[in-house]
Parts: structure tokens; C-alpha cells; sequence
């Protein structure tokens, strides 16, 4: 597994997860908000919260990209939109600065794809936030319940709990929305 | 990758040379710009208008945070001279009064452009001197008592070394639109020469 304390000290172990990940991190974003320069700029801020929070980063909190989108959905959600915004200020970098007209293309076709997950993202605002952290990172994400516990910091049976509640919640409201199954397959890095 | 992604990867890798960390530690990845404090900083605090005067470095973006604390007061800190606009609306928004007025190099708001408060309203609008915090930025904190009538004043100068200046003051009143005009050499930044702001510099 790559040690991702190294991405923060390293450009070339960054930039190997960078490509990893990049586009993993976009429809993450493209499933959460429809404006292409608000996706270019949480796109940068997430890359940037990571390299902040390499050194963090444990084993015991699972994969990497489970990491990951913990750390995305932390970012996007505004709660750390702060820390994020005060990182990418001192860092110089603005995502919506580095788009060009084929990006914006791009962007938007990428955004497209993901309107049915942003209709669910919608919905999900009704639940609890705990609740929701597991249901958004198991439906939209395709994280199984284990990792999206281990993204949240939070215990399997915790996690399972969760989005077990949730799903009751919201059922019979979105339908024919897939709401995440127990089959939901593992994500692999 | 597209052209943004490509972009992206640059700027991330260059965020990444430029501050190294070491293995299992977190470390912030930039260090704030220095602020330069003009030397004679207890005579400016002695002038109603003007609180403090603080040399930043210039070229870096938007920074500021404005934070009302639980018994009342507010804290502002400012790293980095631009987002005027956002400044002023985030002071609003916590209950201030305030203009902030950021001027290209060599420019200033016409004389006079408001009316002080007086020395010792002044003196208690902020609670102990205007700073420069541990990690580099301008900090102070606003009273929880301010007069209807006070607006905070937060705006710029050229320094006699072509350094960007923070002049923080209050004023009495509305404050009128900032009429720019050339500013003399060595000028305070709200009017006047800045008591010991062409003496020796803190690089720190």
C-alpha cells in the first residue's frame, strides 16, 4: 500500500496518487454540485486538504480511497470548507483559475452523468447528519458499509446501524432511486 | 488528463516541493507573509484615527477571518491585503459598522475623508493593542460595546519601501466613498504622515 504521508513531501508519490485519483475525486464532487467552477474549485480543495492530512492518515481507517472520501465529503459538505479555503488561499491555488473552455466542457458533461445521484444527494439532506454521512458515501460513492465507517471514523456495526435507519427513513420516497444494497461492491485502490 | 487536471497537478506539486513534512507528522504547508510593523507602533496607537499601521507583504490572496466571541467582542485577523468586499461584509455581518477601503501602491483616500472619534472613544473600541500574531497575521478585537455611530476604517498605504501598510482606525459617523488620489511619499494611511512608519522594519 502506498504510505500517503509520503504524498505530502513528495511531488512524484503525490502526483502517482494524484492521478489515481483525480477523476474518482471530480464524480465525487460532480455527484454534489452542478456549477463546474464550484467542482473545479472543491476538487483542488479537496487535493489540498489531502496533502494537509497525509500525515494522518492510519492504516486502521482503511483503504486509501476510503480515506479519501472522507476527506471529500468533509470538504464538500462545508465542513471543512474552511480549513480548505484558508489552505488553498495560502496555497495560491483557486480551481476555477485553471479552467479552460475544453475543461468547461468536460466539466459539464461530467456533471450531466451525475444528476441522478445529485437528485439523491438532495434528498439525503432530510436525515440525520450521521445518518446521512454513511448512506452518501455507501449510494453515491459505492463505498460497502465498512468502509464508509472506516472514511467517517466511526465502528462497522455503528455504520451498519446507520445506514440501516436511513434507508427506513427514505423509503417509499425515491423510488426507483437505488438506495445502496448489502451488494454494493467493494472499492478497490 | 485534461488541461485542468494537468494544471492542477502542477500547482499541487509545487504545494508539495515547496513544503516538505516529515514522515508521520502534520505540518502547515505554507508559512503566512511576515507582516513589517512600523517602528514607532505606540505613537500610531496614540492617534484617534489611526489604531495601528502594519506593513503586509503584498501578492498574496484573500485572507481574513472575523470570529464574534461568546462575551460580545469580535476578533479580526487579516494575513493578506485583498478581498476588500469580503472583509467589509464579513465585519457587517458580525454586528461592526465598517470600510474597507484596499488602494493600488501610491494611492489614498482624499483628506480629510471621515471624522475620527475621538482618542478616547477610540481607545475603547479595541481591546488591548492591534497585533501581529504568532503565526504571522494582524489580529485585534473589537468591543462588544461599540457607539451606534462608530464605523471601523481598515485601509492601505504605500510604505516609504514599497511595502503595502494595514491602517486600522474609527470614525464618528458615516463614512463618505473613498475619493483616490496620488498619495504623497511616506503618507498615512488615513491621512497625515504615519508617526515612526519610515523607521526600521520587523521581518521577524
Amino acid at each position: 500500500m502506498q504510505e500517503l504521508v509520503e504524498i505530502a513531501a513528495d511531488p512524484d508519490a503525490f502526483e502517482r496518487f494524484y492521478r489515481q485519483h483525480v477523476e474518482a475525486v471530480q464524480r465525487f464532487v460532480a455527484r454534489r454540485v452542478d456549477d463546474p467552477y464550484l467542482a473545479a474549485d472543491l476538487t483542488a480543495d479537496v487535493f489540498v486538504a489531502v496533502i494537509a492530512s497525509a500525515g494522518s492518515y492510519r492504516r486502521s481507517r482503511g483503504e486509501p480511497v476510503a480515506w479519501l472520501y472522507g476527506i471529500a465529503r468533509n470538504v464538500v459538505a462545508g465542513e471543512r470548507r474552511r480549513t480548505a479555503k484558508e489552505l488553498r488561499t495560502a496555497a495560491h491555488i483557486r480551481g476555477r483559475e485553471l479552467v479552460d473552455e475544453d475543461d468547461l466542457a468536460a466539466l459539464h458533461e461530467r456533471i450531466d452523468r451525475e444528476s441522478a445521484a445529485r437528485e439523491l444527494y438532495r434528498e439525503l439532506t432530510r436525515l440525520p447528519a450521521g445518518e446521512r454521512a454513511v448512506l452518501e458515501l455507501v449510494a453515491l460513492d459505492g463505498l460497502s458499509v465498512g468502509e464508509a465507517g472506516r472514511a467517517l471514523g466511526i465502528g462497522a456495526v455503528a455504520a451498519r446501524v446507520r445506514l440501516h435507519r436511513a434507508r427506513r427513513r427514505l423509503r417509499g420516497r425515491l423510488d426507483p432511486l437505488d438506495l445502496g444494497t448489502s451488494d454494493v461492491p467493494e472499492v478497490t485502490t | 488528463m485534461s488541461n485542468f487536471e494537468e494544471r492542477l497537478l502542477r500547482e499541487l506539486r509545487s504545494l508539495v516541493a515547496a513544503s516538505p513534512v516529515d514522515r508521520g507528522q502534520r505540518r502547515p504547508l505554507w508559512r503566512r507573509p511576515r507582516l513589517v510593523l512600523a517602528g514607532g507602533l505606540a505613537a500610531v496607537l496614540a492617534v484617534a484615527a489611526s489604531v495601528g499601521v502594519f506593513f503586509l507583504s503584498a501578492g498574496t490572496q484573500a485572507a481574513y477571518a472575523v470570529t464574534r466571541n461568546a462575551d460580545g467582542t469580535v476578533t479580526v485577523e487579516i494575513d493578506s491585503l485583498s478581498d476588500a468586499a469580503g472583509l467589509q461584509a464579513k465585519l457587517q455581518a458580525a454586528g461592526v459598522n465598517a470600510v474597507v477601503e484596499y488602494l493600488p501602491a501610491g494611492k489614498m483616500c482624499k483628506q480629510p475623508w471621515f471624522t475620527p472619534a475621538g482618542i478616547g472613544a477610540a481607545g475603547g473600541m479595541h481591546q488591548g493593542a492591534v497585533g501581529r500574531s504568532s503565526d504571522g497575521a494582524t489580529r485585534f478585537t473589537i468591543s462588544g460595546n461599540l457607539p451606534a455611530d462608530a464605523t471601523l476604517v481598515i485601509t492601505t498605504q504605500t510604505g516609504p519601501g514599497g511595502e503595502r501598510a494595514l491602517g486600522i482606525g474609527w470614525a464618528q459617523g458615516d463614512v463618505p466613498p473613498c475619493e483616490v488620489v496620488d498619495a504623497p511619499a511616506g503618507s498615512g494611511p488615513l491621512g497625515g504622515p504615519p508617526p515612526g512608519a519610515s523607521t526600521t522594519s520587523d521581518q521577524g
